[in-house]
């Protein structure tokens, strides 16, 4: 606004209290809060108006009715004021109710900030807010005399674009929040900030996000709190989100659910995706059975290299890791070829002859250490999974199996406090 | 080739695959998968200070103060019961719901209360844990400052949860007491009586022994910490019912112990006119049970649950106080990430130790005023709780109903009332 000549930042807690005066600098009431929209599209909101307590009663006050905006207080611009009461509407947020003394998600830096003060900045004649203040020098600002508290320059702030806004578990307003930056962080950094968060703001943020993403975060975290997320969602959006899993994680997600629900859930899905889900569900946690994935590429012993990769390249196929299983007609493991292997051998030769004869498989019940030794003594990546028959059942793959015996913090859940 | 496959047949079964086929009710599982922390923090609740109070009641006014301790054991009940309802419904501590409904200021204010009392607070375990030391003949400047570089590690660097086994095991010896209770002989008639006729308190010093009672019962760092465990477990409101049940065992069953204590005490300290001014005298208490053995399992009863609360109100401390200012929190941090949380935890125990190792320190006597301090201290934490539980917009349908109102709104008067007779009894005796 060319009239509210502000080259510093505004900070919100000294606009809070400050006078609602008119035109004359007399005394009308008292600016209670401020009102940002969200839907502007624009990184930073834009300040519509303010809520002032007016004679017992909490106004309404447009920001253009305003001349001025500063620490002196909130000058009218026009002789009168409108008695417009306030009430609260959708997708407006009240910067002293809604926003300030919360915490607030640094998507960058990935960690939990409290709002301890608001920057606001005029932007091409409007007010606009930019950024999140926290730590001792805003916390001073509001807990000194206004008086003094004034002399508190506006210090270094978080963009308010850079920060994701967490609504409480019971919102009073709709509010369509852009969650572009959380979709474009990587599903291990989202996992870190589902971990931090409180799980009812956990749970709304994985509603905001597509099943995949959701499904990809989800794998990263410890199986407890996974199955804590999906508790309370609505069922049909768990079942997409289950859906969107690898097996093998779907399967550790059901199997930490509280068992009827994790049986309501199987029920709700495609055949395709329970049946194999329910086989993997058969093997106890942490075993190569519960580890492996059932889709595994299978090429006939008795094909030729080209034979084999064009078996490989049909779009249903699933798509190899490291290894391609070779079995007989009855689906029992003959051997696996390494996928370098395949690659560089000539057409016609048979796979037969490309066998890599030191990889040998695990049976489903092996425990993950287990699986782990194995892989390190035959220098691979994954293994087969056999049953006694020698029928192939699946793979089970280093990364899977690393999860288990050695997890990443947010896996482990360390984000404990008091069990260090 | 051949695969070295062995013949006999594997049986694949997973249990949850066994408890799918069944259909167990989804209650049972949630509630054994709950339960633990309500427990947990009423040990640690069971601290030095406590015990203290609780030998010093006895041995002092006999039977007629009892019905304060089951007064303020029902009190106990309902906070724990509020602040667990709060951690499992919010998934929050109990320092961030404050910092986001009452602001900065009174933020500020509600942490300066916490961060006294805790003090306070760790004072009676170190207290106690030199006390136990000085039962086993271990001076207490080698005792105290051994246990707080050993607490200090336990805490921040090693697992802790084997080392709260252990204390958990040497507190659970406490429960000696309720033997020793019984075999005392004590006047059941006269025990009835003061469980259930509330006596007014004679002088100044029973009101302050009944503030004091208050306070070693509902100790203020407690309700954060149930919160801060129920939070961390990541209990939800779907294992309610079961966070709920935890926690009102844990508080019977910590009442239960510290009744029996002061019966125990009544029977024989007082009976027989002893004044208790150190843990042997208090440890006499237990004869009637163990003979000669009674200062050892005094001694290592206290310890362990000294052990327990000493690790744990520091830490707590600590992270009520950075979650209320959103500073960085939290053993899994470096030093140089978390300054505020690790100065705050060794300030909380430093100050705590060059206090306990001031010369010529009453032991028993400094327990039970960090328990009268505490009990000061309660009032204005228990109105912060009490508002928290009451607010639809952070609870919805599970803020408190008005059986919970009146329950807890009753706890809150009888705490400031004993707390303004005892301002006013001091003033009028200064």
């Amino acid at each position: 606004m060319g009239r509210t000549p502000q080259p510093a930042p505004l900070c919100v807690s000294l606009l809070l209290g400050a006078p609602l005066r008119d035109r004359y600098g007399g005394r009308l009431g008292v600016v209670r809060d401020l009102i940002v929209r969200l839907d502007s599209g624009a990184p930073w909101p834009e300040v519509t108006g303010l809520v002032a307590r007016v004679a017992g009663r909490d106004l309404f006050v447009p920001y253009a009715q305003l001349a001025r905006l500063d620490t002196s207080g909130a000058w009218l611009h026009e002789p009168r004021l409108h008695l417009a009461p306030f009430a609260r509407r959708d997708n407006e947020l009240l910067l002293a109710t809604d926003v300030l003394d919360r915490q607030m998600l640094d998507v960058a830096g990935r960690r939990l900030v409290r709002v301890d003060d608001l920057q606001l900045v005029p932007v091409e004649g409007r007010l606009r807010l930019a950024g999140i203040e926290s730590g001792v020098r805003p916390l001073l600002r509001r807990l000194l005399p206004r008086e003094l508290a004034r002399h508190i320059a506006p210090g270094p702030a978080l963009d308010w674009g850079e920060a994701e806004y967490l609504p409480g578990p019971l919102p009073v307003v709709r509010l369509q929040l852009p969650r572009e930056r959380l979709a474009r962080l990587r599903p291990a950094e989202l996992a870190s900030i589902l971990a931090r968060l409180a799980y009812p703001e956990a749970r709304a943020m994985l509603d905001a996000l597509p099943p995949q993403a959701a499904a990809d975060a989800l794998e990263e975290l410890a199986p407890r709190r996974q199955a804590h997320l999906v508790e309370g969602m609505e069922e049909g959006r768990a079942a997409a989100i289950l859906e969107a899993m690898v097996p093998e994680s779907a399967a550790e997600l059901v199997g930490a659910l509280p068992p009827a629900q994790g049986e309501r859930l199987l029920r709700r899905l495609p055949e395709r995706v329970s049946t194999p889900l329910r086989d993997l569900l058969h093997y106890a946690p942490a075993t190569a059975g519960r580890l492996m994935t059932p889709r595994v590429p299978t090429v006939p012993a008795t094909a030729t290299v080209g034979e084999a990769l064009a078996t490989l390249r049909r779009p249903d196929a699933p798509r190899p890791r490291a290894l391609v299983f070779v079995v007989d007609d009855r689906g029992r493991l003959v051997g696996v070829v390494p996928l370098g292997a395949l690659v560089m051998a000539e057409l016609q030769a048979p796979v037969g002859s490309l066998i890599d004869p030191d990889v040998r498989a695990v049976r489903p019940d092996a425990p993950a250490a287990r699986v782990a030794e194995q892989l390190a003594a035959c220098d691979a990546l994954e293994l087969p999974v056999v049953d006694a028959a020698g029928q192939l059942l699946g793979a089970v793959a280093a990364d899977d199996v690393l999860q288990v015996v050695a997890p990443s913090p947010v896996r482990a859940g360390a984000a404990k406090v008091f069990e260090a | 080739m051949r695969w070295p496959f062995p013949t006999a047949r594997s049986r694949p079964l997973g249990w949850p695959a066994l408890v799918l086929r069944r259909g167990a009710p989804d209650r049972l599982w949630r509630g054994l998968a709950a339960l633990g922390p309500g427990l947990v923090a009423a040990a640690a609740g069971n601290d030095a200070g406590g015990i203290a109070t609780a030998v010093v009641v006895g041995a002092t006014t006999g039977y007629h103060l009892l019905w304060a301790f089951l007064l303020s054991g029902l009190g106990l009940i309902v906070v724990q019961e509020m602040c667990a309802r709060m951690g499992a419904l919010t998934g929050r501590g109990l320092a961030d719901l404050i910092r986001e409904r009452f602001r900065v200021r009174w933020t500020v204010f509600a942490m300066l209360l916490l961060v006294v009392a805790n003090s306070g607070a760790t004072v009676a375990q170190l207290a106690g844990i030199a006390a136990a030391a000085e039962l086993f003949g271990v001076p207490r400047w080698v005792a105290v400052p051994l246990a707080v570089v050993a607490l200090a590690a336990l805490v921040l660097r090693l697992p802790y949860r084997p080392a709260e086994r252990v204390f958990l095991a040497l507190a659970a010896l406490l429960l000696a007491y309720v033997a020793a209770a019984v075999l005392a002989r004590p006047d059941w008639e006269a025990v009835g009586r003061g469980l259930l006729v509330p006596a007014l308190p004679a002088d100044l010093g029973e009101a302050a022994l009944l503030v004091t009672i208050w306070g070693s019962q509902i100790t203020p760092y407690m309700q954060f910490f149930v919160q801060a465990a129920v939070v961390d477990k990541g209990a939800t409101e779907h294992e309610l019912s079961a966070v709920r049940l935890d926690t009102i065992l844990g508080a019977i069953v910590a009442n239960v112990v510290t009744v029996f204590v002061v019966i125990a005490t009544a029977a024989t300290l007082h009976a027989a006119g002893v004044a208790v001014d150190d843990a042997a005298a208090a440890a006499r208490a237990l004869e009637p049970l163990a003979g000669s053995l009674a200062a050892a399992l005094f001694g290592a009863g206290l310890l362990g649950s000294a052990l327990l609360a000493a690790g744990v109100i520091p830490l707590s401390t600590a992270y009520a106080v950075c979650e209320a200012f959103g500073w960085e929190r939290g053993v899994s941090h470096a030093l140089r990430e978390a300054p505020a949380f690790y100065g705050l935890f060794a300030g909380v125990l430093g100050v705590a130790a060059v206090v306990v190792l001031w010369p010529g320190l009453p032991l028993l006597r400094a327990m039970v005023a960090s328990q009268l301090l505490g009990g000061l201290l309660l009032g204005p934490l228990l109105a912060f709780i009490l508002l928290l539980a009451n607010d639809r917009r952070l609870l919805g349908g599970g803020a408190n109903g008005p059986r919970a109102n009146l329950a807890a709104g009753a706890t809150l008067l009888l705490v400031v009332v004993l707390e303004l007779a005892l301002v006013a009894l001091a003033l009028g005796s200064a």
